[in-house]
């Protein structure tokens, strides 16, 4: 029998603004990263895989060590700054409104992208373990329209995974953490279990080396595959997105922040060297939406469980994955529409169920759009992967720029976790550490989102054409604001920083921050009173 | 879907036993995380890291002395400055500027005294000399010079002294100082 407590639900007082919850553990705000970034790998495999032929682990190296320059960015912002919004919060604060909008519309062309890109893979997965226990191919059943074939039951299975998550989104975030968590936990097990197995029982150095002399590609190739690759990286941003929700965040975040950077890294780099030592890469061309499946099936003794078992697992995780997109597009928006950057319309939260049901319901359609584009292109997985690039890499290097400016501009937050390598400069009277990593790691996604530019015919016309079409709306709320569009509105961060580290019992940084300011303040008035005497 | 044939290599086993070790390590790492520390012990901790600038009344004797090494040992974590300060009591028989030649002497070896014990703890140190009517109008006259944040006090009491006696300056440096006050009492032999 239910208690009368447990189905009382509490009103919000009108006019009264209601927060996220802080509710999201260590297992749990790691899982929210890896939900989004761990199934990348499902998606990413195949594409790199025919794009960088046999230099796809030398490609998934190159980004993996850019995306860990981002993964450092992003944990030391996440850190000193534990709200929702991310990596458009860090540059709203780091470069002004302008920018912070055109973060914000970059990273939700990715969350948008997200949606549909894991929604079509994880459907793609699906139709493999179909394969694998009826002998079916739903993933080619196709209807012509006009001068197109459309993949039918592809495209309508993942608008209804879409539709499905729309809704397990709008009942609440408690439910799908859980589902979340423990999928994501039998997905690490299983991804460890096919590269452990596939190298004791199947992995061959000499076919690796093979793929790295004869079947290395051209330079073109080789651009488009690495950039290709960061896709395997995209949704650190997650963590940052939950930061708000999580317990003690200057103390879990770093953690779960850096061991998921790792561990992704380590997946991607071992998959894809495991997958050169086993097959030949052309092996993987028309598997881009089951490599890993593929790959699974192939271990002796395993295969032909871990098959399916992979199949289904990879339907699982991307699912999770396309889930996770829905969560941070609704939690991004919210946390633009809060900052002034979108209209509040946006900024209401249900009251029964206290999540963002506009937000969920808008970018959701919006991948449920994009998904149907998509599918009328040659192949739907490669239209949105180069979408996805072109949002990731634009976002980062604004992330790492704001980073950089942040210990300038704001040296007094404390950060619990700070990039290494760092050199010591003196500035107005203050000694900044400027982060020489920050800096290698903004060149580096520099030169992927120019890479991206280079080699993606799609990404560059729709990727800028999506910011345009945001800015346009940006103009327009902006002038009905009576805002103009270059300014910065005035916020008091300092205040709002205080509120954040005591809503998140963070009282070593809270007193840290304070310290701080009061030094501050302390210089300003004996610099004040300095000047005054000069002056009598 | 077919399986290949199995395939044992050395390095395919040492590059599963780095994966694995490698995942463990991370995934240790994440899960011990230091304790949560309560705002009350934080707020504690930072009023005493917070005294950045302590006074300590100097004169030739012992407790006078450990009140030095006390001072330097509650400044030590966050490198306070200690302010040594020796107040020559000048008697209203004479003006305020009058030359006291022996107790500057002895002033300045209980200042020199006090320096020594503060370098051995590598903080920053100065020395003051004053003259005032009375020693607490010259202590409470150099904390508000100093903008010091807490006085530390050594004072040697007799030990059948009534336990509320701690003498004339304490009592009047613990009633009107405008910072903390740290009084070490000291008991001495009768």
């Amino acid at each position: 029998m239910k208690t009368v407590e447990s189905e009382m639900v509490v009103a919000p007082i009108e006019g009264e603004k209601l927060e996220l919850r802080r509710d999201v553990t260590v297992w749990g705000s790691y899982m929210w990263g890896y939900a989004d970034v761990g199934a990348d790998i499902y998606a990413a495999l195949g594409l790199v895989m025919a794009a960088a032929q046999g230099a796809t682990n030398i490609a998934f190296a190159f980004a993996g060590l850019v995306y860990i320059m981002i993964g450092l960015a992003y944990t030391e912002l996440a850190a000193t700054y534990p709200v929702a919004g991310g990596g458009q919060y860090f540059t709203l604060r780091g470069l002004g409104d302008f920018w912070g909008f055109v973060a914000g519309s970059a990273l939700l062309l990715d969350y948008t992208i997200d949606i549909a890109l894991f929604a079509v893979a994880s459907m793609g997965y699906l139709n493999a373990l179909v394969g694998f226990t009826t002998g079916v191919d739903l993933t080619h059943v196709s209807v012509a329209l006009g001068p197109v074939d459309i993949k039918a039951v592809w495209l309508a299975e993942s608008l209804f995974l879409i539709g499905a998550l729309i809704w397990l989104n709008i009942k609440g975030i408690r439910e799908s953490s859980l589902f979340n968590e423990i999928i994501g936990a039998v997905d690490i097990v299983t991804e460890s279990t096919i590269i452990v197995f596939g190298l004791l029982l199947a992995w061959k150095p000499e076919l690796l080396i093979h793929q790295w002399t004869f079947e290395f590609p051209s330079l073109d190739r080789f651009m488009y595959g690495s950039s290709l690759a960061i896709i395997s990286f995209v949704g650190l941003e997650s963590i940052s997105q939950a930061a708000q929700e999580t317990r003690r965040p200057a103390t879990i975040v770093p953690r779960t922040s850096v061991t998921l950077v790792f561990t992704v890294f380590i997946f991607a780099l071992f998959f894809s060297t495991v997958s050169l030592g086993i097959l030949p890469w052309n092996d993987f061309v028309g598997h881009e939406q089951d490599a890993i499946a593929l790959l699974a099936s192939r271990i002796p003794l395993l295969g032909i469980i871990a098959g399916p078992f992979a199949a289904m697992l990879g339907a699982s995780i991307l699912a999770i994955s396309a889930n996770s997109g829905v969560m941070s597009a609704s939690r991004l928006t919210y946390s633009m529409s809060r900052y002034g950057l979108l209209s509040d319309w946006f900024d209401k939260v249900h009251s029964k169920y206290r999540t963002p049901v506009r937000t969920i319901l808008i970018f959701s359609l919006i991948g449920a759009a994009q998904t149907i584009l998509s599918f009328l292109t040659p192949s739907a997985m490669d239209t949105l992967g180069n979408m996805y690039a072109f949002g990731a890499t634009l976002g980062y290097t604004l992330v790492f720029i704001s980073l950089i400016k942040l210990r300038f501009s704001d040296p007094y937050s404390p950060r619990p976790f700070k990039m290494p390598f760092n050199v010591k400069w003196r500035h107005s009277d203050r000694v900044v550490d400027v982060p020489i990593l920050g800096i290698i790691g903004m060149l580096g996604v520099s030169t992927i989102l120019f890479e991206v530019v280079l080699t993606h015919p799609l990404g560059r016309i729709a990727g800028p054409a999506w910011v345009i079409a945001c800015l346009i709306y940006f103009y327009w709320y902006r002038r009905s604001q009576k805002i103009r569009v270059t300014s910065t509105v005035k916020r008091d961060w300092e205040s709002e920083q205080i509120e954040v580290l005591t809503g998140a019992e963070e009282w070593e940084m809270l007193e840290d921050y304070k310290e701080a300011l009061a030094e501050r303040d302390k210089k300003i008035l004996s610099a004040g009173t300095g000047q005054r005497i000069g002056r009598s | 879907m077919t399986g290949v044939g199995i395939q044992i290599s050395s390095l395919g086993a040492l590059l599963a036993l780095v994966f694995v070790g490698a995942m463990s390590t991370l995934f240790y790492w994440m899960f011990h995380l230091p304790p949560v520390v309560p705002h009350r012990i934080v707020t504690v901790r930072r009023t005493v890291r917070a005294l950045r600038r302590i006074l300590v009344p100097v004169v030739e004797t012992v407790p006078a002395e450990r009140a030095v090494e006390l001072a330097c040992r509650i400044g030590e974590e966050q490198k306070a400055e200690i302010i040594l300060a020796y107040v020559i009591e000048i008697p209203l028989t004479l003006p305020l500027n009058a030359r006291m030649p022996d107790q500057e002497a002895a002033g300045r070896k209980a200042l020199d005294t006090a320096e020594m014990l503060v370098q051995r703890h590598n903080l920053p140190v100065r020395s003051r000399m004053i003259p005032a009517r009375h020693a607490a109008d010259g202590i409470l006259h150099l904390t508000q010079d100093e903008d010091a944040d807490v006085i530390v006090m050594g004072v040697g009491v007799k030990r059948r002294a009534a336990p509320e006696q701690l003498g004339r300056t304490a009592e009047e440096v613990i009633r009107r100082a405008p910072c903390e006050v740290v009084l070490d009492k000291v008991p001495i032999q009768a």
